[in-house]
């Protein structure tokens, strides 16, 4: 691994020296989903984080994953980011967003992801398992790695507790830890909610199943994603282009891991379901 | 060429070739996503530019092109190194785009497939079509009446007959003159080669006139405070993209988007040789 030297290196590559292959990404994201606008079972919760995965856009959608599986650059939905050529690394070097709501943007690298489970069910329900044959491929040491449930159609009114029992980062098994699922503001589709961890856990290598502790009352879809953040970029006006600079900023300047599945979660200000443009600047070293 | 380091950047911002935009003001909805194409002067004939109709494949030899003036750089690569923008009275954010190319006269009161002056013309930059944006932008106000549009395109595999996902088209926000409209693509689709026909879901009350523009991204200025400039590189920050290469026949413009419904203000991108 070779870190970018200084400011004269990045300049160079920026501008395809040594290599550097500079890579900018821009993208759409109307407020619509398959071509229908967002609407009341999928509308975007005030200082609760929107999914950004199935939201349409300028390189297609994604989908509800169905079994568990880890996504890459090439799943529809991933921004479509080349890897890097020869021995090089990838490097983002700034990511900008405006939005037409006001918000924080988290860019994540999606590590796993599994949908099809149910918001009525009180059985224990299989994410990887205890034995899982599908793993982490990226950021496998899970430290830093958090999760998120998802919902890919609208759940029940009652509010519960969903209990996940995962693999930390230091490999322990059947950890567990909780948050509220279903009720107002916790059910809405293209939602996510990060399941806090237990005390003194640095991360997540494996989830191996969630339990609903009762009914939601309606089955819906939900599903469960690991995510490695990346960044925050934070759009406190309407219309009004946020940006975070890497060689001017902290945290310096993030490594994106061969085949990363770039993706974006909002925690949207408002009920305002976000239409957004964005970008991401990258070079190779 | 690259820039070799930190010198050869701060020389480039020296070098003072430039290219000028003065944006005058437009009318439409807050906040939204703008085609300033007309909504810049013509240096050349200090005329609004002309609403395009057949298909046209633009490059620098365009007089509408904002990098008209600018010497030929070739073999060399050009590069935008920096940007000075101010705006009157808005904030917002330019996006400085290749426009590549673009037709007009469609209908915005017509529900049938419409193939007016379509396809559009072939591309002669990024012709594989990867990164390439469909926009829709509106000439003269459609009405006002809320339909969704698709259109019929061939996406960067060359894969001809793929359907955009419906957007929005009318209503009061999405009708104006000067709105630029983005469709999303299919899935798996990350760019478009040409579209071949637009199509209206229902009619929106008042025909218009709307066209396809072809474009790609190169870079975005963040305008973050109101009746202020704005200085931005990769330096000191607000200039997004890096320091983004052109081709020597880019036909560089700008979209925009404002807090204002008036749009008025400038932006000159410095431009330098690798």
């Amino acid at each position: 691994m070779a870190a970018i030297t200084d400011l004269s290196d990045l300049i160079n590559r920026f501008t395809g020296g040594n290599s550097g292959t500079p890579e900018n990404i821009f993208v759409y994201k109307a407020p619509r989903i398959n071509g229908t606008a967002v609407g009341a079972t999928n509308a975007a919760v005030a200082g609760k984080y929107v999914s950004l995965w199935q939201y349409d856009g300028t390189h297609g959608n994604g989908s509800a994953p169905g079994a568990v599986a880890v996504p890459t650059n090439s799943t529809n939905g991933a921004l479509p980011i080349t890897n890097p050529g020869g021995s090089r690394e990838k490097w983002l070097t700034q990511v900008s967003g405006a939005s037409s709501a006001a918000g924080v943007l988290l860019l994540y690298d999606r590590l796993l992801h599994i949908s099809g489970l149910s918001g009525t069910s009180t059985a224990d329900q299989t994410v990887q398992g205890a034995s899982p044959s599908v793993v982490l491929t990226r950021n496998t040491g899970g430290v830093g790695n958090i999760v998120f449930y998802e919902v890919y159609t609208q759940i029940g009114a009652t509010a519960t507790t969903i209990t996940m029992t995962y693999t930390n980062s230091a490999g322990t098994g059947s950890r567990t830890s909780t948050q509220t699922i279903g009720g107002t503001g916790f059910r809405n589709a293209q939602s996510g909610y990060i399941i806090p961890l237990a005390a003194g856990d640095k991360g997540v290598q494996a989830v191996e199943k969630v339990k609903l502790t009762a009914t939601t009352g309606t089955a819906g879809d939900f599903g469960i994603t690991i995510a490695k953040p990346i960044a925050y970029i934070p759009i406190g006006t309407v219309g009004v282009m946020g940006f975070r600079d890497f060689s001017t900023g902290l945290p310096g300047i993030p490594k994106i891991d061969t085949d990363a599945c770039l993706a974006f979660l909002f925690l949207s200000n408002s009920t305002t379901a976000p239409e957004l443009t964005y970008g991401l600047s990258f070079v190779e070293k | 060429m690259a820039l070799s380091n930190y010198s050869a950047f701060y020389n480039a911002l020296q070098e003072q070739n430039s290219v000028n935009a003065i944006i005058t003001g437009g009318t439409g909805a807050n906040t939204r996503l703008h085609d300033l194409y007309r909504g810049i002067i013509d240096p050349t004939t200090g005329a609004i530019p002309a609403i395009p109709s057949t298909a046209v494949a633009l490059s620098k030899s365009n007089t509408t092109a904002l990098n008209y003036y600018l010497p030929n750089y070739s073999p060399e690569l050009p590069y935008i190194v920096g940007a000075r923008s101010s705006t009157q009275g808005v904030i917002g954010y330019y996006l400085v785009i290749d426009r590549l190319s673009h037709q007009g006269g469609l209908d915005g009161n017509s529900a049938l497939t419409q193939t007016t002056n379509l396809p559009t013309a072939a591309l002669t930059r990024f012709t594989s079509g990867v990164g390439v944006m469909i926009g829709l932008t509106i000439y003269t106000a459609v009405g006002t009446a809320g339909s969704t549009v698709t259109a019929s395109y061939t996406n960067q595999a060359g894969t001809s007959g793929r359907t955009t996902v419906a957007q929005v088209f009318g209503t009061s926000a999405n009708n104006t003159t000067g709105r630029m409209l983005i469709l999303p693509l299919a899935a798996g689709d990350t760019g478009a080669r040409s579209v071949e026909s637009v199509t209206l879901a229902l009619a929106t009350g008042a025909s218009g006139n709307f066209g396809v523009t072809l474009f790609k991204i190169l870079g975005a200025i963040a305008l973050d405070t109101t009746n202020n400039s704005f200085t931005n590189d990769m330096i000191t920050g607000g200039l997004l993209g890096g320091i983004p290469e052109l081709q020597d026949t880019s036909h560089i413009s700008l979209l925009g988007a404002f807090s204002n419904t008036t749009s008025s203000g400038n932006a000159t991108l410095l431009i330098a040789e690798g």
